[in-house]
């Protein structure tokens, strides 16, 4: 075996082994959030996400994993009766400025649900919706946005013989990936992910994991999920919440392998409850 | 479709044959620097152990890691497996390679004058052993690797010679007394290598086929 394989084999180890230098993108400061005005669901967050990473959301149904990333792009604020205190903030801007316009916010930040929800559209319409109602129509941009979505949401080649066909024709796993497609076409810095998984077959939940794993390198991505192998495969940080508190928040690697918090361990090995 | 990850299996893989290669080679420089009184080549197998130490703690954890984070499942978690426990016994010839290689540095006055018994054969048919088992794996060929503990036979044979042998020279000559003792333990560690050849094979057919032939006919019928 000759010394210059060995020598690249260790080297591409340690480089992998390297600590993120990412900042940190989003941070959470002393978050509490409340339903009816008093219902408290999150206790006292404060969390760093960093950029360009995937960070995971895992806990147990009701311990406010959802609520936290949809208060991310204030998706809560449709809900009457929520108040909150503390902050969050964005590349150091707080997400709850009062000269902040919501919607501004939300061109930042992609969203991809549980159920994939394409609208009653073609597929290409689909991808162009957001850039049409903000009154850009210019075909070449419009294709150029398309190929590029769909190509980033690794679907291109699967529909770009169809693209003005019903996106209601696309299999489950094709339709999520349009979604994700649609969720990036605007160029957000940020997609948040809730359970984006749940309703697909394993051969579709891998290419959209493996996606995942391609979009991190453009996008801060937070996803939540019940699925704590998914966690495990597709995380750089997991967040382990119970109870609207956050138990355990670490590298993957340290929450699956060896956390430090005896309701984590009893979590992730499923000796929990 | 590839998930993601598949890459980390085969850098694990590359690994284990790295660390196979490394310690071949440390079995093959310390018998040559027994064979040829190379008192730098000898203190070179014993700093070089250091090296194939570490890729037995790097490969638990790549191993470990991705049974965690990963869930593998058929050939993977068989590859995980056979690596995680290969790796010790490659880590083990290396120990012996180097004892091999400390010994050789004891006997550096006399070795010249010494009958070496079998000591080449044997290291001949270890490395042989260990060499086909590997092959075996990259050649995706089971039954190379099953014929590996029949040919550990002979190793062992050849022990027992070596042992009456250098006994036998004890006794002619009392003053080569303790450098015959440490030829008795170099013969000691060549088979035990050999020991480890044959772990490293049936834990190849095992990856290779997902059957355990350990304990079982199939091995015994290839020792008689």
């Amino acid at each position: 075996m000759s010394h210059s394989f060995q020598t690249k084999v260790q080297a591409r180890s340690a480089a992998e082994k390297e600590p993120s230098t990412q900042p940190d993108f989003i941070q959470v400061r002393d978050f509490n959030f409340y339903y009816d005005g008093h219902k408290q669901v999150l206790f006292d967050l404060n969390l760093d996400i960093p950029k360009q990473k995937v960070t995971a959301f895992i806990g147990p149904s009701g311990c406010g994993k959802s609520t936290l990333l949809r208060n991310i792009n204030r998706m809560n604020d449709l809900i009457d009766g929520i108040r909150h205190e503390g902050d969050i903030t964005i590349d150091g801007h707080s997400i709850f400025d009062p000269l902040l316009e919501v919607i501004s916010l939300r061109k930042r930040i992609g969203m991809v649900f549980q159920k994939s929800n394409p609208f009653p559209k073609s597929i290409y319409e689909n991808i162009v919706y957001s850039l049409r109602v903000a009154g850009r129509n210019r075909k070449a941009e419009l294709d150029e946005v398309v190929e590029r979505s769909l190509r980033g949401a690794a679907l291109w080649e699967e529909v770009k013989d169809r693209l003005q066909e019903s996106a209601f024709g696309l299999s489950g796993g094709q339709m999520q990936r349009l979604c994700i497609a649609r969720a990036i076409a605007n160029r957000p810095e940020i997609l948040l992910m809730d359970e984006p998984c749940s309703a697909l077959d394993p051969i579709a939940t891998g290419k959209v994991e493996n996606l995942i794993h391609e979009l991190k390198k453009e996008f801060t991505i937070v996803i939540v999920t019940h699925n704590m192998q998914q966690a495990a495969r597709v995380s750089d940080r997991t967040a382990f919440f119970y109870l609207g508190k956050l138990i355990e928040y670490d590298e993957t690697e340290k929450i699956f392998m060896n956390p430090g918090n005896p309701q984590t361990e009893a979590y992730v090995s499923g000796r929990f409850g | 479709m590839n998930r993601f990850y598949l890459k980390e299996l085969d850098e694990l893989r590359n690994h284990f044959l790295l660390m196979a290669e490394n310690s071949i080679q440390a079995v093959t420089d310390a018998i040559e620097a027994l064979r040829d009184c190379d008192v730098g080549k000898a203190q070179s197998v014993r700093e070089k152990d250091d090296i194939i130490d570490q890729l037995e703690v790097d490969i638990d954890a790549e191993a470990s890691r991705y049974l965690t984070l990963r869930a593998p499942v058929a050939s993977d978690v068989r590859l995980i497996t056979v690596a995680l426990k290969t790796s010790h016994d490659l880590e083990r010839i290396g120990d012996e390679a180097s004892s091999i290689a400390k010994r050789t540095l004891r006997l550096a006055e006399n070795a010249s004058v010494l009958d070496l018994g079998s000591i080449l054969r044997m290291a001949d048919l270890a490395v042989a052993n260990i060499r086909e088992a590997i092959d075996s794996l990259l050649d995706g060929d089971a039954e190379r690797a099953t014929g590996v503990p029949r040919k550990d036979k002979e190793i062992d044979i050849l022990n027992r010679e070596n042992y009456e042998r250098f006994l036998g020279k004890i006794t002619a000559n009392p003053e080569l007394a303790s450098a015959y003792m440490e030829l008795v333990f170099v013969s000691k560690s060549l088979e035990r290598i050999g020991d480890h050849a044959a772990n490293i094979a049936q834990e190849i057919v095992f990856l290779l086929t997902g059957r355990d032939i350990r304990h079982t006919e199939v091995v015994k019928r290839s020792l008689l």
